[in-house]
């Protein structure tokens, strides 16, 4: 049952890490009592080695797939403005760009991209699904053209709010696709701000 | 019986574990009981490991063959400079503070 729980605990690592430390690891957790402390820390030390893994896209990816479904779905009841979104999203591409400068010294404009195409996942199947008819598009904006109640949103992903809702469908499907190119120029504007706090650190640390 | 790491320069895992493989190669297991030993703290497991990665990265310590299944770790030359200067810095450190502790 130990070896079990044990084996689950290091799962949580990553698995790079893992095929290095993973067996050595076990060995010392299952030689110890197993109390609330040391499961917290070793819990603790698996989410700081995933941190410092992955990719800052990917890191940041996931947990806003989860915050943009929620955001979606919640429009259902309260209709949500674009603005906000595509305001959001521009941050988040400048930083993640930075961000990735500053860890890897590369790639912050490619890192933006992916980003930007992982994230558009949940606004993609929602503009299928309404391409398909499961679920009505509302827009709320200087230019409603529908006012049918089963998807009160006034959700254009990527600054769209006035565009009409059979536009709209097709744009959500395409959107993360036609913003590659503000996607990268975002994180290259974020890896040029990196690059240049890189060099202040660097230069500091000398 | 043992503490808990507070913060300071005398509980940094990575000082603690470079101090224990100044005696000698050590496993992972072995790292912790030394460190309970010598420095009357508590590390744990996760913290221990992830230190040891941060210290194979910036290669202070290397990995030896291993003995089984435990890996032992060796304090490399670039850890032992490390080490020296960190300890004489806390030296100096501990030296200026405790010489105006008594003056107070």
């Amino acid at each position: 049952m130990k070896r079990q729980f044990v084996a689950a605990l290091v799962h949580l690592y990553p698995r790079a890490w893992r095929e290095e430390y993973g067996q050595e690891f076990a060995d010392v957790l299952a030689s110890r009592p197993l109390t609330c402390a040391e499961v917290w820390n070793v819990l603790a030390n698996a989410l700081s080695q995933q941190v410092r893994t992955r990719e800052p896209w990917l890191l940041v990816g996931w947990p806003l797939i989860v915050a943009l479904s929620v955001y979606l779905v919640s429009a259902m009841w309260t209709p949500r403005s674009a603005h906000f979104a595509h305001k959001g999203l521009t941050v988040i591409l400048f930083c993640v760009g930075l961000w990735t400068k500053m860890r890897d010294g590369s790639g912050s404009g490619n890192a933006a991209i992916k980003l930007n195409l992982l994230i558009g996942l949940p606004v993609i199947v929602l503009g299928l699904l309404a391409g398909m008819g499961a679920v009505r598009l509302v827009l709320s904006g200087s230019d409603t053209v529908d006012t049918g109640p089963d998807w009160r949103i006034s959700l254009a992903f990527y600054g769209s709010t006035n565009a009409r809702v059979s536009q709209l469908k097709g744009q959500m499907i395409f959107a993360p696709l036609f913003a590659i190119v503000p996607a990268y120029v975002l994180g290259c504007c974020g890896g040029l701000v990196g690059r240049l706090l890189k060099a202040g650190y660097d230069k500091q640390a000398r | 019986m043992s503490r808990k790491p507070q913060a300071g320069p005398a509980s940094d895992p990575e000082l603690l574990i470079l101090s224990s493989l100044a005696s000698g190669p050590k496993h992972g297991y072995a790292i912790l009981l030394d460190i309970e030993t010598f420095a009357d703290l508590t590390l744990g497991a996760g913290t221990l490991y992830t230190a040891i990665t941060r210290l194979v990265e910036k290669r202070w310590i290397a990995p030896q063959t291993p003995e089984g299944r435990q890996r032992p770790y060796r304090l490399t030359r670039a850890g032992r400079i490390v080490m020296r200067e960190q300890l004489t810095q806390m030296e100096r450190l501990a030296k200026a503070g405790l010489r105006r502790l008594r003056t107070i």
